[in-house]
């Protein structure tokens, strides 16, 4: 016994002499670690240089960065990217690394290597670069980079107003660069041309705030479209996600999609009852109740259907009638392939809010070597046309031809020529990557003119803006009874949002024990919590 | 056998001399590993601190602010703390006891076959469940519950049925399926095991029995279940190392992630990953893992005494 | 030699009655069509068309056969290849290096009569309980070690599995009667040499199951190539098969996304199902050729009571 307690003892020094010297190398670890990283200035040294241009070319010393990007890796992903390091040699003598990432990768690999305390150059954040902006920022993962803009990247800092930036400021620091693309929710109504022609339907007439004002309507049209074309009844007459924000609710949230924590927008005011200063749990409210019968009743009706994510290929039969759309300003001919032509209606209310800006940018690593350089990059990324449309679509020739009237197309490239299925290189929208403004793209998708962009900028400038514009919650006051209510959101909210249930009454019960068991964990103190720290910050202004 | 007959002292002299010189080989031996285990898992183990900081990534692991127990609260401000400390320990004793009957029985039922071939084909086929990931698993599930395309619902249509029962949302059905399921899934490879165990028993106790005219139920009741027992006894205490860790795979991907099942399906595991959803925090996930180890400690040490006092030689220690 | 004569005259005294081993035969046969059924659907999804599947889901009679499925194998057949074959490469010799150092070790804790040898199990059985987690690993890999994105990062995190020693190691004390270790100990041989030649031949079956057990969960380790690998050359199987499917997984869990203009992009990009399919059925076929190798071994535990075999 005595000598299983003496090696015990042993085990548990040789354990903490361990720890120790972990903690000793680890403080000794100087911040680079990436290989080609040259001596790097400390951002006070860039006040030195002037606050004109960037350096010149001979002063620069060669330097590789890396940049992760949330989107889907393509096969010609690499050939591009020596295009891009061409370019960018000859501008800032410099290199990336990109780095193409499905979303999984993004969610097991990047929050480890974050952690780690990795230098990862250049890092998207958002919904599909799946990183929370604010708690990363938070958490010191990036590089604060308020004195950077002002230095390297005066032109990306001119492309949003102030207030804007005020909004990214977390902590008195500003982290990250939000995309120019629809920084506001433009909910769209995209329907099938030929079949609302054949039913006879009146488009025109069409008008509506949100997607719960459109039950009668669809109700409406699937009775028609079930008369006249019965054998398209295996598909649901509409595609789409159930979610409450933004198709159904336009409020301002607090903590992302929870929505334990939201506001009313003035003048929308979509929850009755409470003003727009007022912080209330939306599972709570009658409309969110109603909604959810709503919901039941539509899926009942076969208006949805509840397992509609990965039943994709119901898309181009040409037996659905409608979808949803977020952030389309203009709407192609053929959406969902050439059996049928799509077409548009936009929603009456158009809003922005501080979420918004956070759901695609890009951010630089906090133990970046290069991040003056990364800057440079970032502004040319936001500002030059040439190097914003090969991220998108990649080398001229190659991926896209220019037609005899100058426009860009893919037919007759080399890579792009064939199937969209089989395209080397086409990255659309590409929202992680910045601003969209200045891309060059083919008519069929962003219309004569241009007309896309300029809708885009237009809606942009015309958005709500709510009242709490630039205010950041701090959720460690309240971390477990969110991480408490989490759970319980995710217990039932889906089953609610698909309307899943098989009957009304059950759909009531349903919202009781869920606003029940939201309340048993907490969710009015998370309420509170918000409200003390708006009316602070409201003060603080 | 000389030796032994010498005094006491010179006995134990001897030994002691023979002891230093043979530990050296031991040692040896054991050095690959040992140096494996310093460097690849007491090494990392200092990262535990992290359970006790609040990370900061400018600062570094080791010089983030230390929060003391907050990172744990998370586990306990839940209603269903309970409810998931139940579903996660009973499913494993669940597990633990119907995976070993079935294994053993199924041991012994191919061992004791008539046919060879017969008995290594069948066993082949039992190992291939194993080699699917979690989410195919899910989706064959998936294939027979499916509401409107499964093929329970397609049969109890054909019974007659009126309305078509959402499986995923019956509370009743889970339980015994996911006991089910994990059955499935790992029988076939323990069985392997128990096997192993049974081929390794000396003839010489089988010929002695059939002298003294033991039919083979009454070979397979005083000769192999008893053999079986150290295995059995150490696989039991080394699951209850994780008695307090739920498989996510199955908790997780099998139920579809369906809220209405949640109070039998939701385990520790699960738990952890929804509420961290928004708060995307390392520390609080290192104390989470923290916590299921040390109970997971407690446990191993308890059940290991017990078993010692039954039978010392099936202990670990 | 000897034994495997004695033990055909004893089982030809101790076959199973012939009711009793029928009884077992139809209850076997039965659980093999368990095992059989869903194995089967998986074989017809990846047959089938993905319009069959959006419309009817998985069936075991689709409306539409396709080979689809196989196409995305056959368009990435050099990537399939690379994956196969490192795969292979790495699950075999992990198994080799493992099995070396555990081997070794589980003799030096079964050592009843040495004075560390329980320290040295606390020491291995320790570490089954307490780990750091993902975060301090990543860094020990990448920063201090600098095996990631190379062929060791498969081979040395995973050497030794404190589960499989403690197998081992009950193995070895439960085959190897102590009176063998005395005599052997009493004629002068040293530990290595007790441990080459009289261990290692008297336990071969608790090697195989080992080994067995080793290969496969190395085999079926997606997580490692996911984390660590970039180079296209190192992706193992798993990995590759995983990647797959998680694409439909963010779309469900970020609904919200499918009506924006990205959104729809990435629906274009799902794999199909019955790709998904295709891909378990490249997964799971080799391991069924290997797997009668390692059969061998426990065959003994297969034929106790059996004519033939």
């Amino acid at each position: 016994m005595k000598k299983l307690w003496t090696t015990r003892i042993l085990l548990y020094f040789i354990i903490l002499v361990m720890i120790f010297s972990l903690g000793a190398c680890s403080k000794g670890t100087p911040q680079a670690s990436k290989d080609g990283a040259t001596s790097a200035p400390k951002p006070s040294d860039a006040g030195g240089k002037g606050s004109e241009a960037p350096a010149k070319e001979e002063e620069l010393d060669f330097v590789t960065l890396d940049w992760y990007l949330g989107l889907t890796p393509m096969a010609d992903n690499q050939m591009v990217n020596d295009a891009v390091n061409e370019y960018l040699k000859e501008k800032i003598n410099a290199n990336v690394n990109i780095h193409y990432w499905e979303t999984k990768d993004w969610e097991a690999k990047m929050t480890t290597m974050i952690s780690a305390g990795q230098d990862l150059g250049i890092v998207g954040f958002g919904s599909q670069s799946k990183l929370d902006y604010v708690v990363q920022s938070r958490r010191g993962s990036f590089y604060p980079i308020t004195e950077l803009l002002d230095t390297y990247g005066a032109e990306t800092k001119a492309l949003f107003p102030d207030p804007i930036w005020e909004s990214m400021t977390i902590d008195g620091n500003i982290y990250g660069i939000p995309s120019l693309k629809d920084n506001c929710y433009i909910i769209s109504l995209i329907y099938n041309v030929e079949m609302a022609d054949a039913l006879g339907l009146d488009m025109e007439s069409v008008k509506y705030t949100n997607w719960r004002q459109l039950e009668p309507f669809l109700t409406e049209v699937a009775e028609k479209r079930h008369e006249k074309f019965p054998e398209y009844d295996e598909y649901p007459l509409t595609g789409g996600a159930a979610t409450e924000v933004p198709y159904n609710f336009a409020i301002e949230t607090f903590l992302n999609d929870s929505y334990l924590s939201v506001c009313n927008i003035d003048p929308f005011n979509d929850v009755a009852g409470y003003d727009d200063d007022t912080v209330f749990n939306l599972y709570a409210t009658d409309e969110y109740r109603e909604f959810a019968r709503s919901r039941q009743r539509m899926v009942e009706k076969n208006i949805f259907a509840y397992d509609y994510e990965g039943k994709s290929e119901w898309n181009y039969t040409g037996g659905m009638f409608a979808w949803v759309g977020w952030g389309y300003t203009y709407m192609q001919e053929h959406l969902w392939g050439d059996k049928f032509t799509t077409r548009m209606i936009v929603s009456d209310h158009i809003w922005t809010d501080t979420n918004n800006y956070f759901s695609a940018g890009t951010a630089i690593s906090a133990k970046c070597a290069e991040p003056e350089r990364a800057m440079m990059i970032l502004n040319l990324v936001n500002t030059d046309p040439e190097f914003a449309t090969m991220m998108r679509f990649g080398v001229e020739g190659k991926h896209y031809v220019m037609n005899d009237q100058g426009k860009m197309q893919f037919e007759g490239s080399e890579r792009n020529g064939g199937d969209r299925a089989d395209y080397g290189y086409y990255y659309w929208y590409a929202a992680p990557v910045g601003n969209l403004t200045i891309v060059n793209a083919p008519e069929s998708l962003i219309g004569p003119n241009g007309i896309m962009l300029t809708e885009m900028q237009r809606y942009n400038k015309e958005a709500v803006v709510p009242n709490h514009m630039g205010f950041v919650f701090d959720i460690n006051p309240v971390s477990n009874e969110i991480a408490a209510c989490t759970n319980v959101v995710m217990e039932y909210r889906d089953v609610l949002r698909n309307g899943q249930l098989g009957s009304q009454d059950e759909v009531d019960a349903t919202v009781d024990e869920f606003n029940e068991k939201l309340k048993a964990n907490g969710v009015d103190k998370i309420v509170t919590e918000v409200q003390s720290q708006i009316d602070a910050w409201k003060a603080g202004k | 056998m000389v030796m032994l007959q010498t005094g006491a002292n010179v006995r134990w002299k001897r030994r002691k001399k023979i002891f230093r010189k043979e530990d050296a080989a031991l040692y040896l031996m054991a050095l690959p590993t040992v140096i494996f285990l310093l460097i690849f898992c007491y090494l990392p183990m200092g990262g535990l601190v992290m359970a006790f900081q609040d990370l900061n990534i400018t600062k570094g692991i080791f010089s983030s602010p230390f929060v003391g127990l907050k990172n744990f609260e998370f586990l306990f401000s839940t209603t269903d703390a309970w409810v998931i400390t139940r579903n996660t320990v009973c499913y494993n004793l669940v597990f633990i006891v119907v995976n070993l009957v079935i294994s053993i029985s199924l041991a012994l039922m191919l061992s004791s076959l008539r046919s060879g071939r017969y008995a290594k084909t069948v066993q082949t086929v039992y190992m291939m469940p194993y080699f699917l990931s979690y989410a195919v698993v899910a989706i064959v599930v998936n294939a027979f519950l499916d509401r409107d395309d499964g093929l329970v619902n397609a049969i109890l249509k054909l019974t007659g049925e009126v309305g078509k029962t959402n499986w995923y949302h019956q509370i009743e059905v889970w339980p015994p399926l996911l006991v089910f399921v994990n059955a499935w899934k790992g029988v076939g490879y323990q069985t392997v095991l128990y096997l192993a165990v049974i081929s390794g028993i000396s003839i010489d106790y089988y010929e002695a029995a059939v002298l003294d005219g033991a039919s083979k139920f009454q070979q397979a009741r005083y000769i192999t279940i008893p053999h079986l027992r150290y295995i059995v006894g150490i696989s039991l205490i080394l699951s209850m190392s994780s008695i307090f860790r739920g498989d996510f795979g199955l908790f997780y991907n099998v139920p579809m992630n369906q809220g209405k099942i949640y109070p039998v399906t939701d385990v520790i595991d699960t738990y952890i990953y929804r509420a961290l959803t928004y708060l995307n925090n390392v520390g609080m996930s290192t104390a989470a893992g923290l916590y299921q180890s040390v109970v997971g400690f407690v446990l191993v040490l308890i059940v290991n005494k017990i078993v010692n006092r039954i039978d010392p030689d099936s202990a670990m220690f | 030699m000897i034994m495997a004569k004695e033990a055909k005259h004893v089982n030809k005294l101790t076959l199973l009655s012939k009711g009793w081993n029928a009884v077992f035969v139809i209850i076997l046969f039965i659980i093999v069509l368990l095992v059989l059924i869903p194995m089967v659907l998986i074989a017809v999804v990846s047959l089938s068309s993905e319009m069959s599947i959006a419309n009817n889901g998985y069936s075991f009679f689709p409306s539409e056969w396709s080979l689809d499925g196989y196409r995305y194998l056959f368009k990435t057949g050099d990537q399939l290849a690379d994956s196969y074959l490192v795969t292979i490469f790495y699950s075999v010799t992990g198994t080799v290096m493992s099995l070396t150092a555990m081997t070794m070790y589980a003799y030096v804790i079964a050592q009843k009569k040495f004075r560390f040898s329980r320290a040295f199990t606390w020491l291995l059985f320790f570490t089954m309980l307490f780990g750091g987690g993902l975060v301090p690993s990543y860094i020990l890999n990448v920063r201090y070690l600098h095996i990631n994105d190379t062929i060791w990062i498969f081979l040395l995190p995973s050497l030794v599995n404190a589960y499989y020693t403690i197998i081992l190691r009950t193995f070895i004390r439960t085959t190897i009667p102590d009176t063998l270790f005395e005599a052997a100990r009493i004629d002068g041989a040293g530990h290595f040499r007790i441990f080459v030649s009289i261990v290692l031949p008297l336990f071969k079956t608790g090697i195989a199951t080992v080994g067995l057990f080793s290969l496969v969960s190395r085999w079926n380790d997606w997580f490692t190539g996911m984390l660590y690998i970039q180079n296209p050359k190192l992706i193992p199987l798993q990995t590759l098969l995983t990647k797959l499917q998680n694409t439909i997984d963010f779309l469900k869990q970020n609904a919200a996304i499918a009506g924006t203009p990205d959104g729809v992009a990435l629906l274009r990009t799902l794999p199909d199902e019955n790709m998904r399919m295709a891909c378990t059925m490249m997964v799971v076929l080799p391991i069924l050729f290997a797997y009668p190798f390692f059969q061998r071994y426990f065959v003994q535990g297969l034929t106790v009571g059996s004519i033939k075999g």
